[in-house]
């Protein structure tokens, strides 16, 4: 009666259909969302090529480094784009009352998913390997055979990585239970994007660690993923050597292990999970803790900031669901593990200290100030969306009060206390003088933050999912890096020319001024109406 | 046997009790009426009866195949249509319904025939269909788009959970004509609702459940003539505790009062 075979190419139709589109298209006629849908992804994938032109920087280097700190970037965007993608596509609870009763068999499900998500990453890895592909023909050892070895092992490594992510889900599943399974999923997941942020940064500091580091017979690169691939382009299309065929080799073997784990061996885990998902969740939440955000919300001094009761119940809103709900953390955590992790390592690592003068922590304090730009505008958007039109029902002329409580959650629960981490850092591995250049990037924190709330937003889980991959959001939070980095280069510099102090004080002026700006115009812009 | 068999059906989820070994049997071709207050363990065995999640003891036999060892043989066999009316919202109305014809293997042409079919019934536009997201659909024609979803491989067993939920009054009304006919040619229906009138003029027999059990098993008729209530609506008040409804309104209005 049924093919198997053809309803896996139904699933895997329905999916890269559903990933392309969104899957909560509110209001979209078909005339529109079809059509925008492949323009939007040709400006994505325009956007991964112009990340892999940086590959302009490595003209005429050797090939193995080249090739390494290529895939290590492929590594970090593809492993942080699948770990976002992942969970929302593998996990949706309301797809149980959707095909869970239908003659669909697990597998079948899973590799519609995963052939989604292995297509887009492909289009993706692709994208971003194409320069390097190009710029690495004048590489002094490598052959004409490059572009093409270099774009094989760059495929090669998004099939892992999509792999690898849909592995530690699984193995999430089959070790714990429904009760932990939210928790840990999320925490697995914020590991897989720290991990590949470290990924992908490791080879630039050892690089200035030791120059000798990224040889592909040194022992650091067994332990870099992006090394093994790396290894496939010096063995193919390099100088070659026993050491570059071993890496190529750990590369395929891990690779077909991975897969034939994540999508054969594993496959049935999967199923269970798909079943616990549909059941209720049994755990209590914990009322101690919204309790206290409660208390906490009303003392002082947070009393001051969130003012009124809508504030107020919109951060316990948001806090609370920081803390217990899946599909937030899903999303926040992994967005905010880059902005914090790259500060960290930069201030972490050894020769930095000496390298770079104090940059790395003005760098730091900017960049944590990303995280309340990216918590916030992830918090804005839902699964749960529909709820949301409660706030619309209350008698609140914008959403101004909510997007006050949505930023006091961020600013307390989460950049407080990585700033806090970071100045023990600086503290503790230079002297207490330099805390003072973590403070213009700091002074950006509150009006990043509000750049999200303008135009009416910034109700908490007011917007759907798939609003959050506008071009518009990536466009914002690239400015703002652009602004951050600008920010930290002049700190710097004025801390070397002497002439910090008089720039700190225009800096916190200007910044002020600015904040207040945004402040009122958050204030008085109106609901904006919904398709 | 009859085409829905169960025996002593329970789920748990840790120490709670969501359905306590539950027992019926439908015959082909009746309309069950399955009844019971919010919580009480009806979509739970709704669930489990169409092989979403396992039982955690107990057996449930449907159209001769157990939901356990062989849920796709059930799930070829069954339709559903689940009380969230949850859909792929940026499909089309047209996409959603061939690729659900495509899951349970009917041919695009058939399945456009059927498909057809069922909108001339709804008296949903062909246009409506292709032309507008799921995501811009009203609850009503979404919910018919649903319904349409659950008959498309003509099912002989057909699960409804409030499958009212947002159609209008000339919809509703077709919907109930719509099962009559169905059972009346053979086809197993277990209609789970709220609206207890309806499930009064329209089913066979009824099965009531409040906390998991199964506490009441009859024609409607018989149930309320052997319980001596007025009405189904009142015998469901009194089964389920809930008789002092009148006054405990009155106490909610009270304090507003206040």
């Amino acid at each position: 009666m049924n093919e198997p075979v053809r309803i896996e190419r139904v699933l895997a139709q329905l999916y890269l259909k559903l990933f392309l589109r969104g899957r909560s298209a509110r209001g979209i006629s078909k005339k529109t969302a079809p059509s925008s849908v492949p323009q939007k992804f040709a400006l994505t994938l325009l956007g991964y090529l112009l990340c892999g032109c940086v590959a302009a920087a490595w003209w005429r280097q050797p090939l193995f480094p080249m090739a390494l700190t290529a895939h290590g970037m492929t590594f970090f965007l593809l492993g942080t784009f699948i770990t976002a993608s992942a969970g929302d596509l593998l996990f949706e609870k309301q797809e149980g009352d959707i095909l869970l009763h239908r003659p669909i068999e697990a597998r079948a499900l899973l590799w519609g998913k995963v052939s989604a998500l292995v297509r887009v990453s492909l289009w993706l890895g692709l994208a971003l390997n194409l320069p390097t592909a190009l710029f690495g023909l004048v590489s002094p050892d490598a052959s004409l055979a490059f572009p093409v070895v270099h774009l094989l092992s760059a495929a090669l490594e998004a099939l892992f990585v999509a792999g690898l992510v849909v592995l530690v889900y699984e193995l999430c599943l089959r070790w714990f239970g429904r009760e932990r399974l939210d928790t840990l999923i999320a925490t697995s997941q914020v590991m897989v994007a720290l991990t590949a942020v470290f990924v992908s940064q490791a080879p630039r500091l050892m690089m200035g660690a030791d120059g000798n580091a990224l040889a592909p017979d040194s022992p650091w690169v067994w332990l870099l993923p992006p090394g093994w691939f790396a290894g496939i382009d010096e063995a193919l299309a390099g100088g070659g050597g026993l050491p570059a065929w071993l890496l190529a080799g750990s590369a395929l073997v891990v690779t077909f292990a991975v897969l034939w784990l994540a999508f054969g061996k594993l496959a049935n885990v999967y199923a269970e999970g798909l079943e616990r998902m549909q059941e209720v969740a049994v755990a209590a939440p914990s009322q101690r803790w919204a309790r206290w955000l409660t208390r906490a919300a009303a003392a002082r001094p947070l009393v001051w900031w969130l003012g009124d009761a809508p504030a107020r119940a919109a951060f316990v809103l948001s806090a609370v669901y920081l803390g217990r709900d899946r599909d937030t953390k899903l999303r926040v955590y992994p967005s905010v593990a880059a902005f914090v992790i790259l500060p960290f390592l930069s201030m972490a690592t050894p020769q930095t200290r000496a390298s770079l003068g104090g940059f790395e922590i003005a760098f730091a304090g900017a960049f944590l100030a990303l995280v309340g730009l990216s918590a916030v505008s992830v918090i804005e958007h839902s699964q749960q969306y529909r709820a949301s039109e409660i706030f619309r029902q209350a008698p609140l002329p914008n959403p101004a009060p909510l997007s006050r409580g949505v930023r006091a959650a961020v600013f307390s629960l989460l950049q407080l206390p990585v700033v806090v981490l970071a100045a023990s850092l600086v503290a503790w591995r230079y002297d207490i003088e330099r805390l003072l250049l973590l403070l213009p990037g700091c002074a950006l924190g509150p009006a990043f933050s509000l750049i999200p709330c303008l135009g009416a937003h910034g109700a908490p889980f007011s917007r759907p999912v798939e609003d959050a991959r506008a071009a518009s959001g990536i466009l914002r939070a690239l400015m703002a890096s652009v602004v951050s980095l600008v920010v930290a280069i002049l700190a710097t510099s004025a801390w070397h020319g002497g002439w910090f102090g008089p720039f700190l004080g225009v800096h916190v002026l200007v910044v002020s001024g600015v904040t207040l700006a945004l402040l009122l115009a958050v204030r008085s812009a109106e609901w904006s109406s919904l398709d | 046997m009859g085409v829905i068999s169960v025996r002593q059906l329970s789920k748990t989820y840790g120490d709670q009790i969501a359905v306590n070994a539950i027992s019926f049997e439908v015959p082909a071709g009746q309309i069950v009426g399955f009844l019971g207050p919010n919580g009480a363990g009806k979509s739970t065995t709704l669930r489990m009866l169409t092989g979403i999640i396992k039982p955690s003891a107990g057996s449930a036999i449907v159209c001769g195949y157990d939901v356990v060892a062989e849920p796709l043989e059930v799930k070829r066999r069954v339709g559903f249509v689940p009380e969230s009316g949850a859909v792929f919202e940026s499909l089309t109305g047209l996409e959603y319904l061939e690729m659900v014809a495509a899951l349970y293997g009917i041919p695009a042409l058939a399945a456009r025939e059927r498909i057809k079919q069922f909108i001339t019934f709804f008296e949903l536009g062909f246009g409506t269909l292709t032309d507008k997201l799921l995501g811009a659909y009203s609850k009503g024609m979404r919910r018919k788009v649903v319904i349409t979803a659950a008959l498309l491989h003509n099912p002989s067993v057909i699960f409804f959970d409030e499958p009212l939920d947002g159609l209008d009054a000339n919809a509703a009304v077709g919907f109930k004509a719509l099962i009559t006919t169905l059972a009346r040619e053979g086809k197993t229906i277990v209609y789970s609702s709220h609206l207890l009138d309806v499930v009064e003029r329209v089913c066979d027999r009824v099965l009531i459940i409040d906390k998991g059990r199964l506490i009441a098993d009859g024609a409607p008729e018989q149930l309320v003539a052997a319980h001596g209530a007025e009405s189904l609506e009142r015998l469901f008040t009194q089964l389920t505790g809930a008789d002092d409804l009148e006054r405990r309104a009155e106490d909610f209005a009270k304090t507003f009062k206040a």
